[in-house]
């Protein structure tokens, strides 16, 4: 066999012309004006075929050559040296047919691993993880938010007294180990929100738009859903294990392909805390059946404090963009299970 | 000048394909997911040697020659040292300050051996690329304009890249002959000033039209309040024009700093015989470059990359980095004094791996 390539002797960078031939019996001849030099193929250290780049021969004697005759090369390497790696993943690489099973397998990995493996992963360690690593997570927010957002209630003490009486009892039944506390504050509209630690902060306007105790109950009830499901440990090693698998599926696509990946991170992010706030619907919905509460309250005060034009929007595309599902959606379950009763 | 007119200009061309870069992509993808992610360093040197060998100077490839067993001892050794932290981490809650301390001191020498690995693993017609063993001003760019970054709250940011970019240039060789930067400070003051105005008129902007219905956007419920939740369709809206807005201004001011980055570091990088400690005015180079990016084109490649990763769910990503390289590469020009052939062989020495698998694996190593 016999094949064109060009010599660098490894001391200057300067290509000579040379002949390479190849006899039956694998000995290798380097022929060339300057140039005389000869081994056994299976001497030769050869790149494995890449795409159209030009294959580089390593001789023993720290030379290199350089040559695009891929066939014959190839031939050579199969009868004499060619390693598995190259041989097989050149053969995925060079096949229309594999190279779209690839696509189909990693796409679905992909899928398979947002949709359900990291969730339920999420899940399982965020329940064997101590309470002392939601209070780690929790740590500073409380004062930052009172710094920034948040200001002092202006509650008349009966009023917060009751309500504390009232979600000592429930959260006494929740049997967990979390601490529990109830904290009244105002600055963010009619609201209420849980930290992991356990603490659940409600406004003085959610209070005050809400015609009985129930209803605000109802609305506790669903934060401690969230505590009780773990559902800010578990958003966090969420977002870190899909970063951490887009980085490694994607490969190193440095900085500017890493805004387009954050793109898909945002939406998946919202899609994770629909369903978890669907979750602590259910939580919700779970104990006030359980304790004889009409579950209508919930209904009501969740159309009272997401108004009126959430309805006008509620099928158009940026839905999919709300971290919280539909109202309608979100109240059905509670409507549905008062009317069985 | 006299020098100019003395060089003859040299091609430099990239032949990568998209189609066929997808396919080595893919492949590389699906068997390090197989393999538990130990086929990733395979995946490394090939993905790697795809574009090396695709950039052909004066018709010659450069080559990518690096073992991927190296690479992946380098990359167990960083995956245990990060487990045995988190670890510890555990037990002792200072563990991760320590581990931080100590990694901020290695930092200089990490970078040093992930230089040193990547030029000498690096060759261009059979001769390595070398770089410089030079802890000294590794430690002084490193740490001292670091610290130095950090008091002043981001005023020496520019200067810190100018001298990252001077050690990355300064230190590189080719045979007997090393690389020379020469540019200022100023002009990279010039650059970071203008990149941030353009982020904050952005952000201007972007408050003056939508500030009213940012307010709007706290939702009920919610287990985190500073995740700004969306409770109405409207506040969604406006969330995905302000972060399109904002998206396209940092993108604008991000092509302006690395283009004209790029084109500063290379307009002033020459190629000279070692033993040529002072250069003067006069001197002559064996090499010179010039880079030419277009702040407008870089935008419009960066956007319409993004926007492709996006529309396909990453299935364009190979598309994107091959269009980005190619313009990149055919926006270098290269001129020599004279044939290659002056330049000969120095002796060479084994590098080892892990200085620049850690660098690797946390992103600090910065690519020539």
């Amino acid at each position: 066999m016999k094949f064109e390539a060009t010599y660098y002797d490894g001391v200057h960078p300067v290509g000579k012309l040379v002949t390479i031939l190849v006899s039956d019996n694998g000995k290798t001849n380097f022929i060339g004006p300057e140039v005389s030099y000869s081994c056994h193929w299976q001497d030769l250290n050869v790149s494995s075929q890449l795409g159209n780049t030009v294959r580089s021969l390593q001789l023993p004697n720290g030379a290199k050559c350089e040559a695009d005759a891929h066939q014959q090369i190839n031939q050579l390497e199969d009868r004499y040296s060619r390693s598995v790696i190259s041989q097989y993943v050149h053969g995925l690489e060079s096949r229309w047919h594999y190279v779209l099973l690839a696509a189909v397998i990693v796409a679905g990995f992909t899928w398979g691993m947002i949709v359900h493996g990291i969730p339920s992963l999420a899940k399982t360690v965020a329940h064997a993880l101590p309470v002392s690593v939601d209070e780690k997570l929790t740590e500073g927010t409380l004062s930052i938010l009172d710094e920034r957002i948040l200001s002092a209630s202006d509650l008349d003490e009966e009023t917060k007294l009751r309500l504390q009486n009232k979600f000592a009892v429930m959260v006494e039944n929740s049997q967990d180990e979390h601490n529990y506390q109830l904290l009244f504050r105002q600055g963010v509209g009619a609201n209420a929100f849980a930290l992991p630690s356990g603490h659940i902060v409600v406004t003085d306007e959610l209070v005050d738009i809400a015609d009985h105790d129930d209803e605000v109950l109802a609305v506790l009830a669903h934060e401690i859903g969230h505590v009780v499901h773990e559902h800010g440990l578990r958003s966090v090693l969420q977002s870190s294990a899909v970063a951490l698998l887009l980085t490694a599926v994607t490969g190193d696509i440095g900085s500017t392909s890493g805004f387009a990946a954050a793109m898909p991170i945002i939406l998946l992010e919202t899609n994770y805390s629909r369903k978890f706030e669907l979750e602590a619907d259910r939580y919700a919905l779970d104990y006030m059946l359980a304790h004889n509460m009409d579950t209508n309250h919930f209904a009501t005060i969740l159309q009272k404090i997401t108004g009126q034009d959430d309805e006008e929007h509620e099928d158009d595309v940026f839905a999919y963009l709300s971290t919280h599902p539909a109202t309608q959606e979100r109240i059905q379950p509670f409507i549905d299970n008062r009317l069985s009763k | 000048m006299i020098q100019d007119k003395m060089l003859k200009p040299v091609t430099l061309e990239f032949n990568g394909k998209a189609g066929e870069y997808f396919r080595v992509w893919i492949v590389n993808v699906l068997l390090s997911i197989i393999t538990l992610g130990i086929y990733s360093a395979w995946a490394k040197v090939r993905n790697k040697q795809y574009f090396y060998g695709n950039t052909i100077l004066d018709g010659s490839p450069f080559e990518y020659t690096a073992s991927p067993i190296a690479i992946l001892k380098g990359r167990i050794i960083v995956v245990a040292v990060l487990v045995m932290v988190s670890i510890l981490s555990q037990f002792f809650p200072l563990a991760n300050i320590i581990f931080f301390a100590i990694f901020f001191l290695v930092t200089p020498w990490l970078v040093m051996r992930s230089m040193m690995f990547n030029a000498h693993y690096t060759s261009y017609r059979n001769l390595n690329f070398s770089f410089e063993r030079n802890l000294v001003d590794a430690v002084k760019t490193f740490i001292g304009l670091t610290l130095l970054m950090i008091a002043t709250l981001g005023l020496a940011y520019p200067w810190l890249i100018h001298a990252i970019q001077k050690y990355r240039v300064d230190n590189h060789g080719f045979g007997q002959y090393i690389f020379h930067f020469k540019s200022s400070i100023k002009a990279f003051y010039k650059y970071h000033v203008i990149g941030l105005l353009i982020v904050i008129l952005t952000l201007v902007v972007v408050s003056m039209i939508f500030g009213g219905s940012m307010a709007a956007i706290m939702g009920p419920f919610n287990a985190d309040p500073e995740s700004n939740p969306a409770s109405s369709s409207m506040a969604s809206i406006s969330l995905v024009f302000v972060s399109i807005l904002y998206f396209v201004g940092y993108y604008l001011a991000y092509a302006y700093v690395q283009a004209n980055v790029f084109n500063t570091v290379w307009s002033n990088t020459s190629l000279n015989k070692a033993s040529a400690h002072v250069l003067t005015a006069q001197t002559v180079p064996l090499m010179a470059f010039k880079g030419k990016l277009a702040t407008g084109k870089m935008f419009f490649i960066y956007l319409t990359n993004t926007l492709g990763i996006i529309v396909s769910v990453g299935l364009l990503i190979p598309w994107a980095k091959i269009r980005l390289a190619r313009y990149r590469i055919e926006s270098l020009d290269v001129s020599s004094l004279a044939d290659l052939k002056v330049i000969t062989a120095n002796q060479q020495e084994q590098v080892g791996t892990i200085g620049s698998e850690m660098g690797d694996l946390l992103d600090i190593d910065i690519a020539m």
